[in-house]
This record gives C-alpha cells, structure tokens and sequence, in this order.
C-alpha cells in the first residue's frame, strides 16, 4: 500500500529531534516502507548537496570592470541629489545654470534692471579639487609652451598644467585634450592660458586667437569658461568657438548653449545655431582625439608627405602636410588629400614602438598587422561574462518587432595591444540576422576588455548559438 | 537608529562614498547573488546591477533598517528579478557554464571535484524547478546561514510565513530529489545504511532480480 512520505517526522528523526518513542515508532515504520526510506535517503541527500554547495568557492569577480559603470552611476546619483539639496550660499544653481540665465534676461528685458547673478559667483572650491590631466594630443607648426620656468616646444604628446599657456606661431594649429572627454582646438596666432584646470572647473584664458571647444556633459555644480579680456564665456552646452581679436569677442555655437559674460554680468546666452560678435564663417570643428580618454596607451603618429595637402585621420581633418598626433595603440585610419582628391589611404598598425610609422614613405598599402598571444581561458573568461548582454538584445529585438533571432553565429574580432576589440563581425551561418540585432551585439562586443595580448594583435572566432525560447 | 558615516555622506551625494560602500559590501554582495544564482556567467552583471539599484536607491534609504538589512533585501530582490527575466530567456546554447572553483580541501581530486560540482549543478536546476518565494528563503536559510528572522526582515515576510515557505521548499525539493535520474545514484547510496534497514538487505535483493533476469 502506498501513502504520502510524512517529510516533517522524517526531517525531525533526521535532526535527531523526536522524543526516543518516537524515534522506535519511525523506525519500526521505516523497516517496511520503502517510500518512507527512499524519503529520507532524500532528505540525507539533500543536506549532503547544500553541505557541497556551501562550500564552493566564489569565482572571483571583475570588479575593476564594474568600478567603470557604477562611477559614471554615483556621479549622475551625486549630481542629482545636489540639484536637489542645493548648498544654502548658492541657491539659484539648483534651478539649472540655463533656467537661471533665462529669468535674469526676462528681468533685464521687463525693468531695465541688471540683474545680480549669484551663479556668476560661483563660490571657491571648499576642498583641494584634483587636477585635470591636460595632454598635447596634436599639433602642427610651431607650438610653444610657457611654463613658470620659461619657454619650450610643445611637443605631441607632453601634458600641459595648470598656469601654462600655449603659443600658436604663424599657421601652427594644436589639439588639446583634457580629461573628462573635453578637446580644444586652437588656432594659428593663438595664445590660450590654462588658467584652472581643476575636476569641475576649468578655466582658459584667451589672450588672443580662436579656439573651438568640444566640451562633455557637464554637471551641475562644474564649471567650464573661457576668459577673453573683459568677457567671459560660460558653458553650458558642448561645441563652441571663441574667438578674441584686438579686443573683440566673437562666439559661435554649434552645439548645445554657453552665457557670454562681460565684467561678471550675463551679456547673452547663445544657444546653438547661434552667434555672438564676428567669430568667422567657419563651422565649429570637432575636436580631435579627446573622445579616446578611455584608451590606456596613446603613441605619437607623425605624418609628412610633399604630395599631400590635408591629411584626415578617423574622419578627423587636418588642413597640413606635416603633422603629429597621438592617437591610440590599434589600427588608424590614415588618409591623405590634395587638391580635395584622395591621394593615398593607410591603416596604420600603431604598436608600442611606432613612433614614425608611415612617414614620407607612407603609400597606399596594406595594414601592417602584427599577431600576438591571448591564452584562449581569458578569452572565455570575457566571452561568459558578456553573455547575459548579447541574449538582452535578442530580447529587445523580440520585444520590439516580435522577431525571434535563432541559430547558429561566429563573432570574428580582433582584440588590439590594448586588449579592446578593434574590429567586431557577426557572421551568420544561416538565415542573416536582422541589422539591428547585429548591430546591437557588435555594439556590446566592441565594448569588450580582454587582459592586453601580448605580442600583437588577437582574432578570435566565438561560436554563438541562439535556440528558441525555454 | 544611528546612520553609517559613510551611507550619510553618499545620502549628501559625495560620490567618494559611494565608492567606499562599494569596496566595503562587493565581497558579501557577491557571495550572495552566487549563492542565489548559483555557477553562472551572470553573476557579475548581477552583482553590477546591484550597486547600480544601491546607487539610485540610496537617497529613498531612511536609515529604518540597518543599512546591511537593506542592501541584502535589495540584493536579493535584483537577483530574483535577474531569475524571473531568464525564465522566460532563450538559453544560450553554446556557451558552457563555468566551471566552479575547487574546494580548499587538499583531498579533492579533480575527479571528485568535478562529481561535487556536477550534484551542486543538479541541486541548483531543481532549485530552479521551486517558487520565487520558497527558492530564496531555502537558499537563504540553508545555503548562507541567514536566521529566520533576518530572512523575514531581507523578504518582508512573518517568521512564521518564512518558516513555512522553508518547510515546503524542503518537502518539494527532497521530492525532486528523489525522482532526479542525476541524483538517483547518490540516493540509492544512502538506503542500505539507513536506520530500520537490515545492512545487506538491498544487496540480497538486487542478486534476487539478477538471478530472476538471468544473470549470472
């Protein structure tokens, strides 16, 4: 006859908690019922399997990876609580420095009354705030340096602190990067003083010439003006030039929204298109370099050909024949024009000992790759984590247009020296994926980090196989 | 109830502290989204999400609780939300699971520990075959130690009702057990040592059937 297992009689013999009748009761039923027994062989199986479980290690995970992500979240928490909660001494700010600017104006319009701008005065940093890193990224010409010590070149390549001032010579042109994916342009016969260069405050002086400004999201409580003269130019948007010439300023902006000021009070706020003065027909230029802030080994390009009269690099222009330029350790993409014709075209393989790579000699040719090692187990290491991420954009894909992705995939990419993916592709060995799902999973694999290879570059062949949902 | 120095200074916005809370719970954190998930590649993505709904949540955090109270609750439920999401997930096929970390024992032999670790994956798949509810305050409980009434204040539950999901977890899982062709081996061990069973009974049985099949 069969009857239900009695789990709670049987957990209490287990834990040795029934009295010593009860236990001979349970005994003597356990002699004949082979449910009963097997019920508990279970019971002893299973706190063997949690003792096992209990006592696996944890893997240890990739924190360093996970630092990257929750900085960039504490810092949009941090920023939003104090927009929240803002410091007693300066209210105004709470408001948004561009809500703010907005109520001043519409003051000045309606009374004839110049407003006092709180937020103009921003109050001293309480507490030492760290450097900026500021680095030469490229330049053109003849740049030189003042530093408290005197005059140098400013080579490609050096960083530039706090208190410098960079001098343009004739036609020369540099870029400029500083940390927190902030470029600056400066042209010829410019003379640009680095005046702060704090995190959250950065402050140039601009004695005399134009610069184009590419300037990341700024927070709440960040600064980033440009001082001309008597005029200040305060940021609120990203892409900008100024430019300040026998003591006229002229601003333009092509991208998001600064305040011009002049002796501390809000002249204008120019939001992009828009224009200040005279500052020059030309369309503010992106700025070069200063998005690779996340590249951990930058080498100097050096680039001189007779034949050519403007080179372009990742679709960044430079209008000289000779020029250096950092640039990160992996492939780049080089090209040369004259007369707006293309003259030759190079990937250039940048290694750890490419100081001169492509000089006069440089010709249309083909890469200059060199293969390193990667021990496969790193490989997959990365490859597993990053699994849970390929499978969300099957799910969004499925979620948006009911399309479910299945079948069988080989992800080609090639890991450079610095152990970021250079070059993803997703090659289907059936049916093609549609373009979005390829591009969503190329996106997330060319955001992957492998430890650096050595030796050269890595590809690697990852098979991928989507089934069909649970 | 007085508030850590450092969780009143990320509620300020100080993003150092943050950081700090970070370095400080990452390990436990960790421990506890393994234990919840079991070897998986997801766990850091997990253990990410974690301090991302950390982050976020930190100004609502009223200082009630003990802030590891609630960053355990927290940590808990992200981890069942990341469990509901993959139920309804295609499995990626290819891709194998990792393989979990050797014991410190010196006596394990690789070979034993590939057994340990095949029976750890069995008892996590039949976890996965329990409720949301009961799978986590069994884990809780069984596999990370945690009191009953820490469990209740982690799931927002009575004792009593946690005391009750834990002893029909228990009851479905060893009924799973039971009928688990991967765990049947590790069964069957048990039952002739067991109390009330005469050692060599099952042994004259099994001859019995091979001398009825024929065998020699």
């Amino acid at each position: 006859m069969s009857h239900q297992p009695k789990y709670a009689a049987l957990w209490a013999y287990h834990a040795d908690l029934l009295s010593e009748e009860g236990t001979a009761r349970l005994e003597r039923h356990l002699k004949d019922c082979e449910i009963c027994q097997r019920a508990l062989a279970s019971i002893r199986t299973y706190e063997q399997l949690a003792r096992e479980a209990r006592r696996i290690s944890i893997p240890p995970p990739d924190y360093g990876r996970m630092e990257l992500r929750l900085r960039r979240t504490a810092k949009e928490v941090s920023e939003k609580i104090r927009a929240e909660k803002p410091p007693r001494m300066w209210p105004l700010l709470a408001g948004g420095v561009a809500a703010v600017a907005a109520v001043g104006l519409a003051f000045a319009g309606a009374t004839g009354f110049e407003p006092e701008f709180g937020v103009t005065e921003a109050p001293e940093p309480t507490a030492a705030a760290s450097a900026v890193a500021a680095e030469l990224t490229a330049a053109s010409g003849h740049v030189v340096r003042h530093t408290a010590y005197g005059a140098i070149p400013a080579d490609v390549g050096s960083s530039v602190v706090e208190g410098d001032e960079l001098r343009l010579i004739g036609d020369a042109s540099a870029h400029l990067r500083l940390d927190e994916g902030t470029g600056v342009r400066l042209e010829g016969n410019s003379r640009v003083q680095l005046a702060r260069l704090r995190d959250g405050e950065v402050s140039l002086r601009l004695r005399r010439g134009a610069i184009d400004n590419d300037v990341a999201s700024l927070g709440l409580s960040e600064r980033y003006e440009i001082h001309a003269g008597e005029f200040t130019v305060r940021v609120v948007g990203t892409r900008f030039r100024v430019r300040y010439v026998d003591g006229t300023l002229g601003v333009r902006v092509d991208e998001g929204e600064v305040q011009v000021l002049h002796r501390g009070s809000l002249l204008e706020t120019v939001a992009a298109p828009g224009v200040f003065g005279v500052p020059g027909d030309a369309p503010v230029r992106p700025v070069f370099g200063h998005r690779w802030t996340e590249a951990s080994a930058f080498q100097t390009l050096r680039l001189a050909n007779d034949a050519v009269e403007s080179w372009s690099i990742e679709h960044f222009d430079f209008d000289v024949s000779q020029l250096a330029v950092r640039v990160p350790e992996g492939d780049v993409h080089v090209r040369g024009f004259a007369e707006d014709k293309l003259v030759l075209e190079q990937v250039v393989a940048v290694l750890d000992d490419t100081a001169f790579s492509g000089t006069p000699e440089l010709t249309p040719s083909a890469p200059e790759v060199r293969y390193g090692f990667l021990p496969p187990e790193l490989i997959l290491h990365t490859v597993r984590r990053s699994m849970s991420r390929l499978r969300a954009c099957r799910d969004r894909l499925e979620r948006q247009t009911g399309v479910a992705v299945s079948g069988r995939f080989t992800l080609r990419a090639t890991i450079g020296l610095t152990g970021a993916v250079q070059r993803a592709q997703l090659v289907p060995m059936g049916e093609p994926a549609p373009a979005s799902f390829n591009a969503c999973v190329l996106g997330q694999v060319r955001n992957w980090s492998f430890p650096p290879p050595t030796g050269g570059f890595v590809r690697i062949e990852q098979p991928l196989r989507f089934s069909a949902s649970m | 109830m007085t508030m850590d120095p450092i969780v009143e200074r990320a509620k300020k916005g100080d993003a150092q502290a943050f950081h700090e809370l970070f370095l400080a719970n990452r390990d436990q954190v960790s421990r506890l989204v393994f234990r919840m998930l079991g070897p998986s590649p997801d766990v850091d993505d997990v253990v990410q999400d974690v301090f991302v709904h950390v982050y976020r949540s930190l100004p609502k955090f009223r200082g009630d609780s003990k802030f590891s109270t609630w960053l355990y609750r927290l940590t808990t439920n992200v981890t069942r939300m990341h469990l509901r999401r993959g139920r309804s997930r295609p499995r990626f096929a290819d891709v194998p699971m990792p393989e979990t970390s050797p014991t410190r024992e010196p006596s394990a032999t690789p070979d034993l520990t590939a057994e340990r670790n095949r029976r750890v994956n069995a008892l996590y798949r039949l976890l996965s075959g329990l409720s949301e509810k009961k799978r986590t305050v069994l884990i809780l409980h069984d596999l990370e130690g945690i009191s009953p009434k820490e469990i209740s204040e982690r799931v927002d539950a009575p004792i009593m009702t946690v005391r009750t999901r834990l002893f029909y977890a228990r009851k479905e899982l060893y009924a799973a057990i039971a009928s688990d062709p991967t765990l049947a081996h590790s069964v069957e061990a048990l039952l002739p040592n067991l109390p009330g069973r005469p050692k060599g009974e099952k042994e004259s049985k099994t001859r019995q059937r091979k001398i009825s099949q024929g065998a020699p």
